[in-house]
């Protein structure tokens, strides 16, 4: 193939420069400490109610008569739900703890890429999103003292903005294309709907190739990576997983997303070995959560308060953490919503603290500027 | 009033004419294209051309490649083009742009009620980006 040939089509465009990465992206950073810290992203706002079901609350069938899944028991009071039976064994050896109630300072608009963007942006929501071109763990690289180059690293399809910033992070990615997730094919779908040809040719379309088929083994090889790279000198990672914006048939919605993270959480363990898995904290956290009432399609909307995971050999675990704040009406936030007890931030500056020795002013100043932090909650080992 | 990467709709837009106007909605310099190694070149645009039944200039016959649009969104056709719209992008442009600001930047004021709302409301910037590449609205000229 002659490149220049191509670019003479290309040429009548008179396009503007832009950036253009070759690459892809998994966010992994080496610190000199020994400690480690992996940050999932689960794009598309997890359900924290169906995920961590807090039966001991009454408000909670009566709002999800049909949506709430089989559960595992916790702690008599909190459930885990079914799909992330598999990590019953890292509950029970205290390397698995939740958060109830979290949430970032985004509140109201319910866009999956604002709460996104402010959540890795890690800021206030005074903040408007273009003043957001940071992400905190970037931050946090820039007061770690001596990290190096191969400290942290970026991984995964997805643009990480989380790692994003002045201090050097690495990227990488599976080499493979990613198929498409079902939350958007289900919105392909719907604008298709309307135009007679795409509407019947994206059905036979869609069954090709089996689109799907791929995410899991994508997945495994990002956190086969990531576990890869914390035992050498990688100190922090990023990556995300999506796929769980369900607004429709949740029951069965949410089955994959949670087998990925289940089996990415078991993979780390497994690919990191006791030793470095000792040293590790897993922090899985969403942009928001979801209705405390499901809607009218067997699905939950976009909501406020929500759950985190938290996992590793450094997790003080088999705890959920958080104040619970009730699903009586009058105790959701707007009516609809869990109402949020705690800043998902001061969580992972929690986290940060315990993990990489800083200290308080240097958290609130530098890598969640503006956040006050709560006093300590024994999170971390 | 037409917008300038857009046309009337009536006919789909061939491969290689839906890639360059996705390249030119991202903001991909020709300088872009061609800093590329010979592999992602293959990989980004020459394979998915083929798939998408198109492969660079290898027109069949005196006609040139046909016109009508059920030529051109096939099964086969269409899922290469949905693939290419969700994965090609990551590796074009970084960060990728605001998946409701490239609605208007690809189609201006052609973008469907149907596209507008789907756009809103993806779960990432992949998605939403991805979905406009994809979308009817897009791929017809």
């Amino acid at each position: 193939m002659d490149r220049r040939i191509f670019l003479r089509g290309l040429g009548t465009l008179g396009c503007s420069a832009a950036a253009h990465p070759w690459l892809t992206t998994l966010t992994l950073a080496a610190t000199p400490g020994e400690n480690r810290l992996v940050v999932i992203i689960l794009r598309g706002a997890m359900d924290g109610l169906d995920v961590v079901q807090p039966r001991g609350d009454a408000g909670l069938a009566a709002a999800r008569p049909g949506v709430l899944a089989k559960a595992v028991d916790l702690d008599g009071f909190y459930a885990l739900h079914d799909g992330l039976s598999d990590l019953m064994p890292l509950w029970a050896a205290g390397e698995l703890a939740f958060v109830h109630a979290t949430s970032t300072p985004y509140r109201d608009k319910r866009s999956h890429f604002d709460g996104q963007g402010l959540l890795e942006a890690g800021t206030g929501a005074d903040l408007a999103p273009a003043a957001q071109r940071d992400g905190w763990l970037n931050r946090l690289l820039a007061v770690l003292p001596g990290a190096q180059s191969e400290t942290a690293w970026a991984v995964g399809r997805e643009a990480m903005p989380i790692l994003a910033g002045a201090a050097v992070a690495q990227n990488w990615a599976p080499d493979q294309d990613l198929q498409i997730s079902p939350p958007a094919r289900a919105l392909l779908e719907h604008v298709y709907d309307a135009d007679p040809l795409f509407h019947r040719t994206s059905v036979a379309a869609f069954d090709l190739a089996g689109m799907e088929e791929r995410a899991g083994q994508d997945t495994d090889l990002i956190a086969d990576f990531v576990a890869e790279r914390l035992r050498g000198p990688a100190r922090i990672a990023a990556f995300s997983l999506t796929g769980w914006d369900t607004h429709k048939g949740q029951e069965r919605a949410i089955r994959r997303p949670l087998d990925q993270l289940q089996r990415a959480v078991l993979r780390l363990k497994a690919g990191t070995g006791p030793e470095v898995w000792g040293k590790t904290v897993v922090m899985a956290m969403t942009e928001f959560g979801r209705t405390v009432r499901q809607n009218g399609s067997g699905g939950t909307d976009h909501g406020t308060g929500g759950a985190m995971l938290v996992a590793g050999g450094a997790v003080r675990g088999g705890a959920v953490h958080g104040r619970w704040p009730g699903l009586a009406e009058a105790d959701l936030y707007d009516r609809r919503d869990l109402m949020p007890t705690s800043d998902v931030r001061d969580w992972a500056a929690q986290a940060m603290m315990g993990l990489f020795g800083l200290d308080q002013a240097t958290l609130e100043d530098q890598v969640f500027p503006g956040l006050r932090m709560d006093a300590p909650k024994g999170l971390i080992l | 009033m037409a917008h300038p990467f857009g046309g009337k709709g009536t006919k789909a837009r061939q491969p290689f004419d839906f890639m360059v106007a996705a390249f030119r909605a991202l903001g991909v310099s020709p300088d872009a294209i061609l800093s590329a190694s010979a592999r992602e070149m293959k990989r980004l645009i020459l394979d998915p051309l083929q798939a998408m039944g198109q492969p660079f200039h290898q027109a069949p016959g005196p006609d040139g490649w046909p016109e009508a649009e059920a030529d051109w969104i096939t099964p086969q056709g269409l899922a290469a083009r949905i693939d290419w719209a969700m994965a090609a992008p990551e590796r074009l442009v970084r960060p990728l742009p605001d998946p409701r600001d490239f609605l208007r930047t690809a189609l201006g004021n052609r973008a469907g009620e149907r596209l507008t709302w789907a756009v809103g409301a993806a779960e990432s910037a992949r998605d939403g980006v991805g979905l406009v590449l994809a979308s009817p609205d897009f791929n017809r000229r």
